[in-house]
């Protein structure tokens, strides 16, 4: 009998192997559990692009192969929103040089 | 007593007062003078005018890119929301429309189509264009002639700056002629901001005439060879602009709001797009965001 | 619930169009897209002369971590400031162990899993003043050990909440090619009198795999799947979910009008 914090925990491994590079939990089909990762990763990398056309606009066609690695090592978690989700790769490209550092901005220069 | 100058310092007064009155009054008659040559075009315009070139002469480069707005949305191309413009395709073929179908490819606003048309390397042929053919003009000569009068008025205001300097330093009241001298330095500064304003295109007597008969079609008894160019929502928003295209509420949705809103999208979960989710969010897949 | 007729997703993008798109009879809404306090003007206008549901897309109900209320209270404030007779989620998790998939995945088919989700259904239930429905999704992934068809499931689900489903033909079509169900023996396997309404939506074949895209047009063979549908049951509704690409109106419009016909009204 499987309680509910076993399932609780087999779901949080799932997560993990779909989205951080996790192993793969017994009992699952690899190859399927990689296009499922795919998908997840694309609709994840499509919302990125539709709320920050800025970045898109800056990094042209890195922007799937950096955000693909960006969200692997640093998953999504529950608590922050998509925004903040974005602004933390946001830093993450600053961060790596991948994007230049924003200028400062006057207040009155908008 | 030695006057400086050999002129007494109440005489310069009223002298610099008249200077002041004298070139005000030759910038403004240079002025007008080149805005009047400016708008006399030796080439008679023969040939029909374009949706696009009487939407040029109404009103600029925002009004030919609103043109082409209206006609994409009126052929069910660009879809209007409250909040955004988005092209459905497919691309078509005038340069206009796929310019601005290619920039609203994600949702979009006027505003924003406006801008990225404006200085846009086919919007610049395109006034280059209506200048060769002698409908407009950016008037080179308003331009030397706000030069000279900026010179003109600098002068001045050095010749005054000179006698206050000498005056003070011969110990002599300066008052009014510092008061005067403030108004100078104002109006140097004003022809040189107003100078550098100028080179701005303006319809020559042609292209208002051009523009005068596109306006006058459908009216009682006037017929016009190239009425048919202006039928539609395109002609209607050439020369009124978006406010004149023929749908209401779709006309509130395509003009610019009047105080800046920059609603960023998804900073607001208020309506349809994503607390979470774009495209695909909608029951395609959790969002949790 | 009273008959619904034709839907469309609504969507902001599309706020215009649908309020004069012809043949729309109601709207559902994705939940998480509103603040009950200031619905969108264009929504509010719509509501006076259609239905408008709620729909939810992160209840996780699925899940085994505990259920975040708040987001069933938000679900419940939306459903009652839109005076909607039904709201309804995903019998799905998006959640566990702190991290947040962004997507619909399946749970395992399991009494326990069951268990699990019967519980945060009746959570939910106390709390959402409504009906509520739940949706079947389309997975690429299937749970291992396995205890229940998917069509048991879903009628355990209702006998033991005494929840309503939505059936997503478009969902049911994925995974017959992507798991190799059966499609048929779901539709007869539900208990059709707890049909709220039924799911349409668009997709592609892209790799040896169908993707639900919501952004493709609706393809021939769910059609057909509809059509089978309506031999079981007359829905109560039908929604179609455009979320991306959005077409001209005329082809939306044309969409409609092909459900309209697959169900034969």
């Amino acid at each position: 009998m499987v309680s509910r914090e076993d399932l609780a925990s087999r779901q949080a491994e799932l997560l993990h192997a779909l989205l951080a590079r996790g192993p793969v939990p017994a009992g699952f089909d690899e190859a399927r559990l990689h296009v499922e990762a795919d998908v997840l990763r694309r609709k994840r990398t499509r919302l990125i692009a539709y709320l920050r056309p800025d970045l898109e606009e800056a990094l042209g066609d890195r922007f799937a192969p950096l955000f693909a690695e960006f969200t692997a090592g640093q998953p999504k978690t529950d608590t922050i929103r998509t925004h903040a989700y974005a602004d933390e790769f946001t830093t993450w490209l600053v961060d790596r040089g991948d994007l230049p550092r924003p200028k400062r901005r006057f207040p009155w220069r908008r | 007593m030695n006057e400086p100058w050999g002129i007494s310092g109440p005489d310069f007064i009223k002298l610099y007062i008249a200077l002041l009155v004298a070139v005000a009054l030759t910038r403004a008659i240079l002025t007008a003078v080149a805005r009047h040559r400016a708008k006399q075009v030796s080439t008679p315009y023969a040939g029909t005018p374009t949706v696009y070139q009487c939407a040029y002469l109404a009103g600029g480069p925002d009004r030919v890119t609103d043109t082409a707005i209206a006609t994409l949305v009126e052929r069910g191309q660009l879809r209007v929301s409250s909040r955004s413009l988005t092209w459905t395709g497919p691309i078509p073929a005038d340069p206009f429309e796929r310019a601005v179908a290619a920039s609203a490819q994600r949702g979009t606003t006027t505003a924003s189509i406006r801008s990225s048309m404006r200085n846009s390397d086919l919007m610049r042929a395109f006034a280059t264009d209506l200048e060769n053919r002698g409908l407009i003009t950016t008037a080179p000569g308003v331009r030397q002639a706000k030069t000279i009068g900026f010179l003109l008025q600098l002068v001045v205001f050095v010749v005054g700056l000179a006698r206050l300097v000498n005056g003070a330093m011969l110990g002599r009241s300066i008052g009014y002629l510092a008061g005067l001298l403030v108004l100078a330095g104002f109006l140097t500064v004003a022809a040189l901001v107003g100078r550098n304003k100028a080179g701005r295109w303006q319809p020559t007597t042609t292209g208002n005439q051009v523009l005068g008969q596109a306006r006058s079609y459908g009216a009682p008894g006037v017929a016009l060879p190239y009425g048919a160019l202006l039928a539609g929502a395109a002609g209607a928003v050439a020369l009124g602009g978006l406010a004149m295209y023929p749908d209401d509420e779709l006309s509130s949705a395509l003009m610019p709001p009047v105080t800046r809103s920059s609603w960023s999208s998804g900073s607001s979960c208020s309506s349809g797009s994503s607390c979470g989710g774009g495209g695909g969010c909608g029951g395609g897949g959790g969002c949790g965001g | 619930m009273a008959e619904l007729g034709i839907g469309i997703g609504w969507r902001d993008e599309l706020d215009l169009s649908i309020a004069r798109l012809p043949g729309v009879d109601w709207v559902e809404v994705v939940a998480e897209n509103l603040h009950a306090e200031h619905l969108p003007e264009t929504l509010e206008t719509l509501r006076q002369r259609m239905p408008v549901l709620p729909h939810a897309v992160s209840l996780s109900l699925g899940g085994a971590e505990p259920l975040d209320t708040a987001r069933v209270v938000h679900l419940a404030e939306v459903a009652r400031a839109l005076d909607a007779p039904l709201a309804s989620d995903h019998v799905c998790f998006v959640r566990a162990g702190g991290l947040d998939s962004g997507h619909l995945l399946p749970v395992p088919r399991t009494r326990e899993a069951l268990d699990v989700l019967v519980a945060n259904v009746r959570l939910t239930q106390s709390i959402v003043e409504c009906e509520f429905a739940l949706e079947n999704i389309a997975a690429v992934l299937e749970w291992p050990d396995a205890e229940l068809t998917e069509e048991q499931f879903l009628t355990e689900l209702t006998e033991r909440t005494g929840c309503k489903l939505i059936i997503d033909v478009a969902n049911l079509y994925a995974n017959a090619r992507n798991l190799g169900t059966d499609p048929v023996k779901f539709l007869d396997g539900i208990p059709w009198e707890r049909l709220a309404y039924v799911h349409m939506a668009g997709g592609v074949e892209r790799g040896g795999v169908y993707h639900d895209t919501h952004a493709h047009p609706v393809v021939p063979e769910v059609l057909d799947l509809l059509a089978e549908l309506r031999h079981r049951v007359e829905p109560p509704g039908v929604l179609l979910e455009r979320d991306d690409d959005y077409p001209p109106d005329s082809e939306l419009a044309a969409e409609l009008a092909a459900l309209r016909a697959a169900v034969k009204w």
